[in-house]
Parts: C-alpha cells; sequence; structure tokens
C-alpha cells in the first residue's frame, strides 16, 4: 500500500460556483475515500419561516389549504417548468464542457441558455427570480401570441441544441473524459438514494413528474433512462431531458384552456402537507406545517443535491483524481440549496 | 457527422455570424415591458407603514416613519416584487430599466416632502371608541396584516400589537370614524373577558332550556348535553375555557365560573322549562320569515303566501332567539300558553302586498334599508342620489320601514 495523503477540494475550486468542501484520500493518483462536508452558507430556513411571511413555496401552502387553482394555471406553470429545466440543462451543459476544457462549447450553451432567460423575462419580469406564482395562481398570463412565439423559437432552438449534443455525444474528446468514468450502479443508486438525472442514468425508472402535480398529468411523456450508469450516460440522459421539455412545452401550449390564472384565496395555513416535485436536478421534497397565522410552525425541503451527495461520495471512491471535479459536477450541485 | 471534428461544422457557422452579445453599457438593451429591472417609489403618497420592509426577502428596504425615509439597498434588492405586490397604498411600482451598473453599493433613500412626517408619530396604533363602533368589521377586512379581529356577536374590537404596522387603513375604511390612530399603546379599550383564563362554563340548569345552541358553538365539543334527561355536562379535559358557551347561550344560563365550583355536583333539579314558549303578535307580524330562520331547533314555520305563523309546541327548546332576531318585536315569549300561538287566522290590518316607498326628500341615502333587506331589493346609490325597489324581489316584509333611521319608508 502506498501512502495516504489528504487533499482538501473545496470550498474555493474553480469547478464550483458554491461551496462545498471534500477531504479527499488519495493514495497516488487514486482517490480511495472522499469526506463531503456542507454548512458554509446555511441560512437556517426551519427559523426563517416562523418570522417571515410564506409566499414562497406556492403548491405546498395550495396543498395545506386545499386551493385548487385554475386549469390555466397549472399549464401555465407546467411550461414554466420545463422551461427551467431547458435553461437548467443547457447550464449544466455548458459548465459541464467548461470543466473538461472544452471552452467553446460551453460559450455555445450558455448563449442558448440566454436565450431562455430572454423568454422568462418577458414572460415573467424576471430573469432568474420569477416571483410569477402566487398562492392560488399565478400572477402574470402569457397570451397565445407569446406562447406561439415562444414554440417557434423553440423549434428553431431545438435544430440548435441537437448540432450542440452531436458534440456531446460523438465527439471523441468528450467521450475520453466521461465514457466510464464515475459509476454509480442501479444497486448502488437505490442503496445511497440517488434522485434524478443521477438516478435514471442508473436505468431506474422513476420521474415524480409522472405523479401528475400540475398539468403533467395531462401530457404524455416517457422517462427517460439511461444504461451505462456512468458520466456519459448522466450527460445522455440530460441531453434527452431537453428534447423531451421541448416536447412538453409544445404539448402544453397546444393544449392549455382558457380562462382565469388565479383564484383568490383567504385565510391562513392550518394543517401539514407533505409534496415532492421533480426539479430539473432531480426530486426534490417539501413539508410544510401552519398553525393558521401568517407565519409556518415547520418547514423542510430536502433538494435533490442533497439527497446525491452520498451518491457522489460513492464514486468518487476509487475515482482518479484528476476526475474529481468532472464527478463533481455530474450531480448537477447546487449547494445553495442544499443548505436550506 | 464523425467522431473527429464534430464541431467543425458549428464553429464555421460561427464565424460568419453576428456577435451574440451585444455592447453593454454602451450598447442600451430594449427590455420587454414585464422586466422588472428597479423598484420605484412614490413617496409623496408612502404613509410608511413598513410593510414592503417586513415582505422583502432580502431585507434591502428600510423604512424610517419618524424621518419620514424609505430607502433601499440597490445591491442587496433581488426586484421579486413582493414589496410592489404587498403595499396597501399602491404607491411601490417597478420600473424596467436596471439601476446603473456601479462598483459601491448603493442605498437610495428617497425622503417625503412636508413637514408632516418630521413630527414624532411613534407607533401610532389604532384605538377604538366602543361607543360610536357597530362592529362592521370593515377595519378587520381591510387590515393588510390581519391585525384587528372583530366579533359582532360579542361586542368585541381586538387589537394585535404585534402585527400592526400602524398603517392607518383602518382609520380610512371605518364607516363610523371611530378608529384613531392614537399614540398611547396601553390605552387598550378591548373589554377583558369577565372570567378568568382556567374557569369552566357552568350553566344554571334552573334557566337552561337545553337549546344545544352551546354544544354546537363548543370548538372543543366539549359540552354534553341531553334534552331529553336533561343532562348537561363540561368535560374539563377538553374545555379550553374559551367562554364561547357563555357568550353564545341565548338564555344567559352559563356562567364562567372556577373549576371548584364549576365541578361541584349541585342537586340543582332543572325547573319546568317548558311553559314559556312564543308567540307572535299577528296585528305586527309581516311573515318577513326571520324568526324560522334563526330557530336553532327548525320549530318555527313562516307561510308569508298562506299568512301562517306556526310553532311546533314540542320542538320548542324556548331559547328566545326568535324574540331577539323579530325586526318587528313582535314576538313575545311571556305568554305561557302554547295553544294559542299554532294555526293561528290572519287578522292583520296590514296589507302583504304593500311595496316600500321612499320619502326621497327625507331619504339620507343612508343604505341602512338595503342592507337590512332579506332579499337585497334595494338598491341605493348615495352619489347619484336614487332609491329602487326591485319588486319581483320584494317580499313586503316591511323590514325596510322598520329599520330606516329618517322613517321616511312608508308601506303603501
Amino acid at each position: 500500500m502506498s501512502k495516504r495523503s489528504i487533499v482538501p477540494f473545496g470550498p474555493q475550486h474553480p469547478v464550483l460556483p458554491e461551496p462545498i468542501h471534500l477531504d479527499l484520500v488519495l493514495e497516488d493518483e487514486k482517490v480511495v475515500e472522499a469526506i463531503p462536508s456542507i454548512g458554509f452558507i446555511h441560512r437556517g430556513l426551519e427559523k426563517l419561516v416562523e418570522k417571515r411571511n410564506f409566499h414562497d413555496y406556492m403548491y405546498v401552502i395550495e396543498r395545506i389549504m386545499d386551493v385548487e387553482i385554475p386549469d390555466r394555471a397549472k399549464y401555465l406553470r407546467t411550461i414554466w417548468c420545463e422551461m427551467s429545466r431547458l435553461h437548467s440543462h443547457l447550464l449544466w451543459l455548458g459548465l459541464l464542457a467548461d470543466a473538461f476544457g472544452f471552452e467553446s462549447l460551453f460559450m455555445h450553451c450558455w448563449r442558448m441558455r440566454e436565450t431562455i432567460l430572454d423568454m422568462f423575462e418577458a414572460s415573467t419580469g424576471g430573469r432568474v427570480i420569477f416571483s410569477v406564482n402566487k398562492i392560488g395562481g399565478v400572477l402574470k398570463d402569457m397570451d397565445n401570441s407569446m406562447l406561439r412565439t415562444f414554440v417557434d423559437m423553440f423549434d428553431k432552438m431545438e435544430e440548435e441544441v441537437r448540432q450542440l449534443t452531436n458534440v456531446f455525444l460523438k465527439d471523441y474528446t468528450v467521450a475520453n473524459r466521461l465514457k466510464g468514468v464515475g459509476i454509480l450502479t442501479k444497486e448502488d443508486a437505490v442503496l445511497y438514494g440517488a434522485v434524478g438525472p443521477m438516478m435514471r442514468a442508473a436505468g431506474i425508472e422513476s420521474d415524480t413528474r409522472k405523479l401528475g402535480y400540475a398539468a403533467y398529468g395531462d401530457i404524455d411523456f416517457d422517462i427517460i433512462t439511461g444504461k451505462d450508469c456512468d458520466s456519459f450516460s448522466r450527460c445522455e440522459v440530460r441531453i434527452n431531458e431537453i428534447f423531451q421539455s421541448f416536447n412538453i412545452i409544445r404539448q402544453a401550449v397546444a393544449k392549455i384552456p382558457e380562462g382565469p390564472v388565479s383564484v383568490d384565496v383567504k385565510g391562513n395555513p392550518n394543517g401539514e402537507a407533505f409534496v415532492r416535485l421533480e426539479q430539473p436536478r432531480g426530486e426534490a421534497i417539501f413539508y410544510f406545517r401552519g398553525n393558521g397565522t401568517q407565519f409556518l410552525n415547520r418547514a423542510r425541503v430536502r433538494t435533490p443535491t442533497f439527497a446525491n451527495i452520498p451518491s457522489l461520495v460513492k464514486i468518487l471512491e476509487g475515482c482518479d483524481f484528476a476526475d474529481v471535479p468532472i464527478l463533481v459536477l455530474t450531480i448537477d450541485p447546487c449547494v445553495s440549496c442544499t443548505e436550506r | 457527422m464523425n467522431k473527429y471534428g464534430s464541431f467543425t461544422g458549428g464553429v464555421l457557422k460561427a464565424l460568419f455570424k453576428k456577435p451574440a452579445t451585444y455592447g453593454y453599457p454602451y450598447n442600451k438593451k430594449e427590455y420587454p415591458e414585464r422586466t422588472r429591472g428597479s423598484i420605484v417609489i412614490d413617496i409623496d403618497n408612502c404613509i410608511f407603514c413598513g410593510l414592503c420592509e417586513k415582505k422583502c426577502p432580502s431585507a434591502a428596504i428600510k423604512v424610517d416613519r419618524n424621518k419620514g425615509t424609505w430607502s433601499i439597498d440597490r445591491m442587496g434588492c433581488v426586484q421579486c416584487e413582493n414589496c410592489v405586490v404587498g403595499c396597501p397604498k399602491k404607491v411601490l411600482s417597478t420600473d424596467v430599466n436596471y439601476t446603473a451598473p456601479s462598483t459601491t453599493k448603493t442605498v437610495d433613500t428617497f425622503t417625503k416632502s412636508g413637514a408632516e412626517v418630521t413630527e414624532e408619530k411613534g407607533a401610532a396604533m389604532p384605538a377604538c371608541d366602543l361607543d360610536t363602533c357597530v362592529y362592521c368589521g370593515l377595519c378587520a377586512k381591510n387590515c393588510p396584516q390581519g391585525a384587528i379581529t372583530v366579533d359582532r356577536a360579542t361586542k368585541s374590537w381586538k387589537l394585535d400589537e404585534t402585527l400592526c404596522v400602524s398603517c392607518g387603513l383602518c382609520t380610512e375604511k371605518c364607516p363610523k370614524k371611530c378608529l384613531e390612530m392614537g399614540e398611547d399603546k396601553t390605552k387598550n379599550d378591548t373589554p377583558l373577558a369577565p372570567y378568568g383564563v382556567d374557569d369552566l362554563p357552568k350553566a344554571d340548569l334552573s334557566a337552561c332550556v337545553y337549546c344545544g345552541i352551546c354544544a354546537s358553538a363548543c370548538p372543543q365539543g366539549a359540552i354534553e348535553l341531553d334534552r331529553d334527561t336533561k343532562k348537561w355536562v363540561v368535560n374539563q379535559d377538553k374545555c379550553i375555557h374559551c367562554g364561547i358557551c357563555y357568550y353564545k347561550c341565548p338564555k344567559k344560563c352559563i356562567a364562567m365560573v372556577d373549576a371548584e365550583t364549576a365541578l361541584a355536583v349541585v342537586e340543582e333539579k332543572a325547573a319546568d322549562n317548558s311553559v314559556s314558549l312564543p308567540k307572535a303578535d299577528l296585528d305586527k307580524c309581516v311573515y318577513c320569515t326571520l324568526c324560522a330562520k334563526n330557530c336553532p331547533q327548525g320549530a318555527l314555520t313562516v307561510d308569508r303566501a298562506n299568512k301562517v305563523w306556526k310553532l311546533d309546541a314540542d320542538a320548542c327548546v324556548s331559547c328566545g332567539l326568535c324574540v331577539d332576531k323579530c325586526p318587528k318585536k313582535c314576538i313575545d315569549m311571556s305568554a305561557s300558553s302554547a295553544a294559542e300561538a299554532t294555526e293561528p287566522e290572519f287578522k292583520s290590518g296590514y296589507d302583504v302586498e304593500a311595496m316600500p316607498d321612499a320619502n326621497l326628500d327625507a331619504c339620507v341615502f343612508c343604505g341602512i334599508c338595503s342592507k337590512a333587506c332579506p332579499q337585497d331589493a334595494i338598491t341605493v346609490d348615495r352619489e347619484n342620489k336614487t332609491w329602487v325597489v326591485d319588486e319581483e324581489k320584494c317580499i313586503h316584509c316591511a323590514i325596510c320601514a322598520y329599520k330606516c333611521p329618517k322613517k321616511c319608508i312608508d308601506m303603501k
């Protein structure tokens, strides 16, 4: 056995936009163990909900208060959800390209993401913070001409994304960095509770959108899975989900009913609700309990990144030191989300 | 596409395209109309209630009531629009233009012009003049913070001072102008409950009519009551000492007493309560059906068309609610004979087809008749000075004539 050394990775690292720290135990160039630690940006959501209004997490509050939102609002939420998925996956593809040193590919991914942000700005008023949901529906409607313009833009964008994904899926430089790296087997994915594309890349068919929240119940889509369980497979799953999102948006725009976009909600939530949602990074879990006042009693948010950290530790075991940045990236970490 | 040079096509195309970026900040971007670029405030109409400060998730807004200033940390603001949505005076709005890029953190402070804001307002909170208050609940409905609780039934007006932001909307909305933004927070006119926090309800069984109103009003289901066996018991484990039964009892036979007194078993047999039954004076009765609607037992039947007022003496629990609710005060409980009240002949000189007619010279268009009308048949427009009766809706109950404070409505 060669000499072991510990290399600290993060919380500041070029590949990481957010602080997570890993102690990497190395034997020569091989990682034998990774010890994660988080907590650099914890904000204490559990306490904050007790003194700040609950104007976030609309869906959960609506479930507590038994509010049925209008159908049009459901479809609008679905469309915005899928647009978020598009921009999140394009962002991730760009970061991945950046992580293995393919700068121009990174630029092109983010150029396309920019178009989606512009659409968000035109439809909600915000590029990143949309604040378009309210308890009982949505604040802003998208009229049909706007929706049609968006669909046209997505049609055009789909062509461009297809060219880009050719590079991801067929270029040998990409394949060399991703294929066979960071294998998380189906059994391990179950054991470590992986979620989202991380889990689906291991061949597990599970997608919380199939629960049919918002308008997903009316929309026809298949769960996308990968088979190789490696980083390349995760990349492939996310690319396929981009095209699936285009498809879902087209279906939603075709089916969207006319009508109001919100209902009035009176009173404060009293009771509890537990909700699972499929975010771009995977399944998020929300639990809230209200006590009939304008503040909540309890709040728990488990983000997909939190659920994927055990899997990350698993795939880091036995990998090359040089692959660590890419493996950290393949779980699509959002540390700020994790540390509520 | 082969595995080598898969990106060549894209690179070549990009070579001959216009740049995807533009020269910000030299070239200004055209923002779509919904863009939330920056928050602007119409400071002269601001009332410094501080709701925006409370709603701001990034704590970028600071409101100083004493100095009359409203300030925003432009770097901290995330343009979520919570403040704009939550502003009760609608003085906040969003502008499509972002604030200019800067190298230092800027805090923009706006000061209200005029001297009156500089005077020390302190934490003025509304105080209610309970003599004038009609407990209409408008202040509570309009309070953006939900700080006011008005209970009409118990005639209570309460302010939660921890929630009140002194915005003054309640004083504006009060139709009786009985609210005032006083400075004295300790001046709390809220009547205290006439019982201790651990007191249990105890019914005076000699007066109790076992109507069951207390049991159905009890939020905890703590009162067990049986009409047939004349049983009235409080489950002290369930009771939360709220006193709702005390307020709801139509006979006022429930008292809130300390636990020892409440649980002391007094062999006090219920008196014969069945004697007193309501009886309507049919000369006055207009068959408005309000007594029947309010009867907890459903013992009253009022038939307008056939002018019948009928009491089911077996069902009646002598609670007296019908007496309280009668707008014409034509029901009397003092008479003890139930037989007389059943199936009476109509003897009223009152024409049951009479329509209300207002003497518009005397009318002040207060709208009380319109509110009192059980059928919503009267429309009063104060601005245009119109008073209209919908003949189809009118049930000729004459409640409007009875309620009119100027006595200008006549039944013709």
